[in-house]
C-alpha cells in the first residue's frame, strides 16, 4: 500500500533531489546533456554580483522578523482576550492567506502605482508628501515588498499563535499572578516562554518562505527590477531566460545551504535568550 | 471626616485617571486592528469596484465608489483573453492532482500507522525530510526528469509533479489524524473477515474525515494558487493555468486595470467559496505541527 506513494516521491522528490546536486556541478542549456565542470558553478556563484545582492535582499527580508513575529503575536493576543469584534477580525485577518501571491502581486502593482489608488487617497486626505513611487524607487521597492509578504503571511501566523495561546498552561499564569507578577511580568516571564516553541516555528517558517516563496511577488511586483531581486527569482532568470541550467541547479544548493544556516542561526539566537533570562 | 473625603476623593481620581489611560490604550489597539482589518478586505471591494466601472470612472478617484459602470470587462475577460479557457485548465490539472494525492496518502498514512514493517520508522522520518524540502530548490532537477519523460507541456507531468510536492505533508497530515483511530476497531474487523483495504475504507477513512477534507480543501488551494512549477511547466498558450495567465496579463494590458480585476476576481472564486465554507478545514491543517 505504500508501494505507489514511494514510487512517486522516489522518482519524482528524492530522485531529483539527488540529482540537483549532480547538476550544480554541470553546464546544462537544457537541449545537449549535461556536461561536468566541477566546481566551476560555486566559484562563479562567489564572485556574482547579481547573486551577492539577491542573496542580500533575501536576508533583509529576514532581518525584518521582529515585525514578521511581534504583528501576528500582537494581533492573537487581542484576538485571544476577546477585544469587541474579534470574530469578525479573525474573519478578516484570514482573507489573505487564502489569495494566490500572484493575485496578491497584481492587486498591489496596481494599488501602488504612482497615480494609483494609494497615492490619490493620500492626497485627498492632505497627507501628498507621503506619496511615493512605492515599486520604482529603488530605495524604497525593496521595503514595500517586504511590507507586502508580511501583510499575506500575517493570517497564518495569526492562526498559528491563537492555536498556541489557547493550550498555555493557565495553571503558571495564574500562580505568577496570586504572587504579585504584574501584566507585562507575567507576559515576559511565564507566557513568552511557553509560547517558544510556537514562535520557534513560526520563525523557521518566516526562514524559508523568505528564501523560497518570493519568487511569484517578486515576478508580478518588480520582476526583479529596482534593487528587489531575490535568490528563488534570479534561479529562475538563469534557469528559464538565461538558459544556464547547471548553474541555477548550484543556486538552489547553496540556498539550501543558507536556509539551513539562517534557521539554525535565528533558532540558536532564540534559545541563547531562554539561558539568559 | 474631611480627611477621609479627602482619600475617597483622591482614590476615585486616580483610578478615573488609570481606567481612562487604558480606555485610550485599548482604543488605540482597537484601531490598528481595524485599520490593518480593513486593509485585508479592501482587496475585494476595489476589485470589485474597478472589474465594474468604466476607465474613464476609475481614473477620476482610483480607489474609491464607482459611479459609471460597465461589465464590458467581465465580458472581455471571457471573449478576449479567454481567462474561461485558463480556469478549465487549472482545474483539469489540480482537480486529478488532488484526488490521486488523497488516495496515495490514504494508503500510505494507514500503512505507516497501522502495520509493522521493517524500515518503517526510517520511512516515517523520510516523510518529515520530504517536507521540509523547498519546492523552488529542486526545481530544475525536476524540470529535467519531465522534460527526459516526454511529458514537458503535458498536464499530466504537472499532475504528477503537483501530487509529489504535496504528498510528505498531506502523508503527516492524515497519519497525525489516523493515530487516534483505536486498533482493537481495526482488530475487530480483521476478525470479522474484512481485508486491509475494506478496513481502510469502511472503518479507518469515515473516522478521519475531517483531516481528509482539510486534505482536500488545503491542497486544492496550494495547487489552485501555485505559480512557479505550472509557469515552468505548461508553457504553450493552449494549457496555461489562470496564475501564469494573470500574471502575464499584466504586461499585454498593462494599463487596462478593469479588465486585469476581472480577471483576477474569477482567479479567486474558488479560494473564496473554499474560505467562505471551510475556514475551519483549512485552519487546521495550516496549524498541524506547530502546537503538540
Amino acid at each position: 500500500m505504500l508501494l505507489p506513494a514511494a514510487a512517486l516521491l522516489g522518482w519524482l522528490m528524492v530522485y531529483p533531489a539527488v540529482e540537483a546536486v549532480h547538476l550544480s556541478f554541470t553546464s546544462w542549456d537544457g537541449f545537449s546533456s549535461p556536461q561536468g565542470i566541477g566546481l566551476e558553478n560555486f566559484s562563479d556563484l562567489l564572485h556574482d554580483k547579481r547573486f551577492k545582492e539577491a542573496l542580500l535582499h533575501n536576508l533583509a527580508f529576514i532581518a525584518s522578523m521582529p515585525i514578521w513575529v511581534g504583528l501576528p503575536y500582537g494581533i492573537a493576543w487581542a484576538l485571544h482576550r476577546k477585544v469587541f469584534g474579534w470574530k469578525f477580525f479573525r474573519f478578516a485577518f484570514f482573507l489573505p492567506v487564502v489569495l494566490s501571491p500572484v493575485v496578491i502581486g497584481v492587486y498591489y502593482m496596481i494599488v501602488l502605482r504612482p497615480d494609483g489608488p494609494l497615492n490619490s487617497a493620500l492626497e485627498s486626505v492632505g497627507l501628498g508628501f507621503l506619496a511615493a513611487e512605492w515599486l520604482n524607487d529603488p530605495s524604497i521597492a525593496l521595503p514595500t515588498v517586504i511590507a507586502i509578504i508580511i501583510w499575506a503571511t500575517m493570517g497564518i501566523g495569526v492562526l498559528i499563535f491563537l492555536s498556541g495561546l489557547s493550550s498555555l498552561d493557565t495553571e503558571q499564569i495564574d500562580a505568577a499572578r496570586v504572587d504579585g507578577a504584574s501584566s507585562w511580568q507575567v507576559q515576559r516571564h511565564v507566557i513568552f516562554w511557553q509560547m517558544l516553541p510556537v514562535i520557534e516555528f513560526w520563525a523557521i517558517l518566516i526562514v524559508i518562505l523568505s528564501f523560497t516563496a518570493l519568487f511569484p511577488l517578486i515576478y508580478t511586483l518588480t520582476y526583479g527590477r529596482n534593487d528587489t531581486s531575490v535568490v528563488d527569482f534570479f534561479l529562475y532568470q538563469e534557469a528559464f531566460t538565461a538558459g544556464n541550467l547547471g548553474y541555477a541547479s548550484a543556486v538552489g544548493v547553496v540556498m539550501l545551504i543558507a536556509i539551513a544556516i539562517v534557521g539554525g542561526a535565528v533558532l540558536g539566537l532564540l534559545r541563547i535568550r531562554r539561558r539568559g533570562t | 471626616m474631611s480627611t477621609d473625603a479627602m482619600r475617597l476623593g483622591e482614590a476615585w481620581g486616580h483610578s478615573t485617571i488609570r481606567t481612562v489611560l487604558s480606555r485610550v490604550k485599548s482604543g488605540a489597539v482597537w484601531i490598528c486592528l481595524a485599520a490593518v482589518a480593513v486593509s485585508a478586505l479592501y482587496p475585494i471591494f476595489f476589485l470589485f469596484a474597478t472589474a465594474l466601472r468604466t476607465k474613464a470612472d476609475y481614473e477620476a478617484s482610483p480607489g474609491g465608489f464607482p459611479e459609471v459602470l460597465t461589465t464590458e470587462h467581465l465580458s472581455d475577460a471571457f471573449s478576449g483573453v479567454h481567462f474561461g479557457h485558463y480556469a478549465l485548465n487549472s482545474l483539469l490539472v489540480v482537480v486529478p492532482a488532488v484526488l490521486l494525492i488523497a488516495v496515495l496518502s490514504s494508503l500510505a498514512a494507514y500503512a505507516l500507522i497501522h502495520f509493522n514493517f521493517p524500515l518503517r520508522k526510517g520511512a516515517l522520518v523520510l516523510v518529515v525530510l520530504l517536507m521540509a524540502v523547498p519546492p523552488a530548490v529542486i526545481l530544475i532537477p525536476i524540470f529535467k526528469t519531465i522534460l527526459d519523460a516526454g511529458l514537458l507541456n503535458d498536464r499530466l507531468g504537472l499532475i504528477l509533479v503537483y501530487a509529489a510536492l504535496n504528498l510528505p505533508f498531506s502523508i503527516y497530515l492524515l497519519a497525525s489524524f489516523m493515530k487516534s483511530v483505536p486498533t482493537e476497531l481495526l482488530n475487530a474487523a480483521r476478525i470479522d473477515g474484512a481485508g486491509a483495504l475494506r478496513t481502510l475504507w469502511s472503518v479507518v477513512l469515515p473516522l478521519v474525515r475531517p483531516g481528509l477534507l482539510t486534505l482536500l480543501t488545503l491542497n486544492f488551494l496550494f495547487l489552485w494558487n501555485e505559480f512557479l512549477y505550472s509557469l515552468v511547466l505548461l508553457q504553450t498558450e493552449g494549457n496555461r493555468t489562470i496564475m501564469v495567465g494573470i500574471a502575464q496579463l499584466q504586461g499585454r494590458f498593462a494599463k487596462d486595470y478593469g479588465l486585469i480585476s476581472a480577471g483576477l476576481l474569477l482567479s479567486m472564486i474558488p479560494p473564496l467559496l473554499i474560505f467562505i465554507f471551510f475556514q475551519r478545514d483549512l485552519a487546521r491543517g495550516l496549524t498541524a505541527g506547530a502546537v503538540k
